[in-house]
């Protein structure tokens, strides 16, 4: 894979700054061309146990989806049900000490991750994949200005040298909507908000116009306002790019506007995955369905106590030889409590894991 | 304040000790023998009628090149296994932390003894055996250290953008865990002084003409009953220069940790 294939369309559209950009861009191809294919990622089988202690903690359970090219995928569960985790198992950045990551297969842009050198998947990260994490105050560097650490991202990937990074900096800035550049990339992250450290994270992410982008709860610790800003940025910039997106979120709600399709996971296990709209109207696992009545609504039941799901989630430490969700469902019969339902489709596209399948509004 | 102070007295006394002294170190004067402090000479001569105010001062040359060169070297030595065993962990982390538990094991001047033994007296190769003693120390702090530095949120992130591990360590390992290190180092600097001292005093140290604290006192230390000024004196200013860079080490540590600040 060529370095220069990384460049072959402008990020901020507008490459006057300087001469080093224009002729990085002389002579390269005018799309990235990898094998011709329609997922950018796919995921077989993956499970992840932690070890701790020598008992197995089961966080990812024979996990299996797939992102088209240019995809918005939302990744969604609460807190616990191993969304992360397999976003990090995907990437191998999991502790090898104590988790053990077993797949089929995961296929990213033609390269088997579980089968490439980690020196072949280092230089994937941030150039072809990149992940933009939950917490933008502890995702910088305190003592790196901004303008090192995303220039950094350049120099490793692309081997610019230290000006061609500068330039490229400052349009990445201009990308993400940080005015100011000069000053800025002399600013070191405290002196950033919340809001404008997720874009410096964000602008680090697509320094190299990855083929997929994965945020792990971007907004979640931004105020909501900030956080609309955040989701239309990185709505813009994934149609900008054609770039793939998973989303991992616990709040349904940033998810509607966004992503193409939904996934639901629930302790560790994909309980339900389809169509977005499909999924939030009409959803087919009584989880799904109990997280969306869940949701606080201005047009409904203002009086009444907001419904919630009873119960807990199950210990990841125990095996479960039925449904994990059997035990807070109203609709379990016998059956869940033997048996784990397979994902089955109940639709276009659209599938559940679930013996029952209620057909219920939210 | 007070450990800062006298800490820049003690560098610039080192410094600025060919001005300072008010006469050569080695200018050897048999006439003028164990004279007692006057004008002339402030602390008085030796038994070779050299001016001792003069030795003193040129003694804490030599003794804070050596102090300083040695922190230097067993800091850097230090931070970097510290730093690699702290970052890869598992098999790394224990070879390299037991390697620093067998040095720990050996009391150090008992260790300084028999490398000096081997490697001969010079100013040189006390600083790089004084550095050699002071390696675990800086390891397990680094090491430590890191423990904390890589569970941050930016070492994640960088990682996933493809930065590679020695990348990783020196651009935002290090740089992160100066602050502990930094106190560290000047809480080490009295006591290389104070080995250097010691084992200049066994002999096997700085060599005479040459003046160091250490061998100043013991020289001294064949007239203590005679003329106890030659132990004396340069044990005070010894002592003092001790004490300051502890309280310097103290002060740093008290403004570069929160938790300590009142």
């Amino acid at each position: 894979m060529d370095y220069a294939m990384c460049w072959t369309l402008e990020v901020g559209g507008d490459y006057r700054h300087s001469q080093a950009s224009r002729r990085m861009l002389s002579g390269v191809t005018p799309a990235y061309q990898g094998t011709p294919r329609h997922s950018v990622l796919r995921v077989e089988n993956l499970s992840v146990d932690f070890i701790r202690g020598g008992l197995g903690l089961h966080a990812v359970r024979q996990l299996s989806y797939e992102i088209g090219v240019g995809e918005a995928v939302a990744l969604v569960g609460e807190s616990g049900s191993g969304k992360t985790v397999s976003a990090l198992a995907v990437l191998r950045l999991l502790p090898s000490r104590t988790a053990r990551v077993s797949a089929t297969s995961i296929d990213f842009d033609g390269n088997d991750l579980t089968r490439l050198a980690d020196s072949e998947l280092r230089k994937l990260r941030g150039y072809r994949v990149s992940m933009v994490f939950q917490d933008p105050l502890s995702s910088l560097n305190p003592l790196m200005t901004i303008g090192q650490q995303i220039s950094e991202v350049l120099t490793t990937h692309l081997g610019l040298s230290d000006s061609q990074a500068a330039v490229r900096t400052q349009q990445l800035l201009d990308m993400v909507g940080i005015a100011g550049h000069s000053r800025r990339m002399r600013s070191y992250p405290h002196e950033f908000s919340g809001g404008m450290r997720q874009r410096v994270m964000i602008a680090m992410a697509l320094a190299c116009r990855p083929a997929l982008l994965i945020a792990d709860e971007p907004t979640t610790a931004l105020d909501v306002t900030v956080q609309a800003q955040i989701m239309e940025l990185l709505a813009n910039l994934r149609k900008e790019f054609g770039m793939a997106v998973l989303l991992i979120t616990h709040d349904i709600g940033i998810v509607a506007g966004f992503a193409d399709r939904t996934l639901v996971m629930y302790s560790g296990r994909l309980v339900e995955s389809g169509p977005t709209e499909n999924v939030l109207a009409h959803p087919r696992h009584p989880y799904t369905l109990g997280l969306l009545r869940s949701i606080p609504r201005v047009d409904r039941n203002r009086r009444g106590e907001l419904p919630s799901i009873r119960g807990m989630p199950p210990n990841p430490y125990d095996a479960i030889p039925g449904c994990a969700f059997a035990p807070r469902c109203a609709w379990a019969i016998p059956q869940c409590h033997v048996s784990s339902p397979a994902l089955e489709a109940v639709g276009t596209d659209w599938a559940a894991a679930c013996w029952v399948k209620p057909n219920e509004a939210v | 304040m007070a450990g800062l102070l006298i800490a820049i007295a003690a560098i610039g006394i080192g410094l600025f000790a060919n001005i300072l002294a008010p006469h050569d170190y080695a200018a050897v004067d048999v006439t003028q023998r164990f004279l007692p402090p006057s004008l002339g000479h402030p602390f008085g001569t030796d038994e070779f009628g050299r001016d001792l105010l003069s030795r003193v001062i040129f003694g804490a040359r030599t003794s804070l090149i050596v102090a300083l060169s040695s922190t230097l070297v067993g800091a850097t030595l230090g931070v970097v296994l510290g730093v690699t065993a702290g970052y890869f962990g598992r098999a790394s982390d224990e070879a390299i932390m037991r390697l620093m538990d067998i040095m720990l094991a050996f009391p150090s001047i008992v260790l300084g003894i028999a490398l000096a033994t081997v490697l001969g007296p010079s100013i040189s190769n006390l600083a790089l055996i004084i550095g050699f003693i002071q390696i675990p120390a800086f390891a397990r702090v680094a090491r430590s250290s890191t423990l904390v530095v890589k569970a941050q949120e930016y070492v994640v992130a960088a990682r996933t953008l493809g930065q590679s591990n020695a990348g990783i360590m020196i651009r935002h390992v290090v740089p992160n865990i100066l602050g502990p290190l930094v106190v560290l180092a000047s809480l080490t600097v009295p006591g290389a002084i104070v080995t250097e001292a010691a084992l200049s005093f066994l002999g096997l140290g700085v060599q005479p003409p040459t003046p160091s604290w250490g061998n100043l006192v013991f020289d001294g230390t064949r007239f203590i009953y005679s003329y106890p000024l030659l132990v004396a004196l340069p044990g005070i200013v010894l002592s003092i220069a001790v004490l300051g860079f502890n309280l310097l080490g103290d002060g740093l540590r008290d403004v570069l940790d929160p938790r300590s600040r009142r």
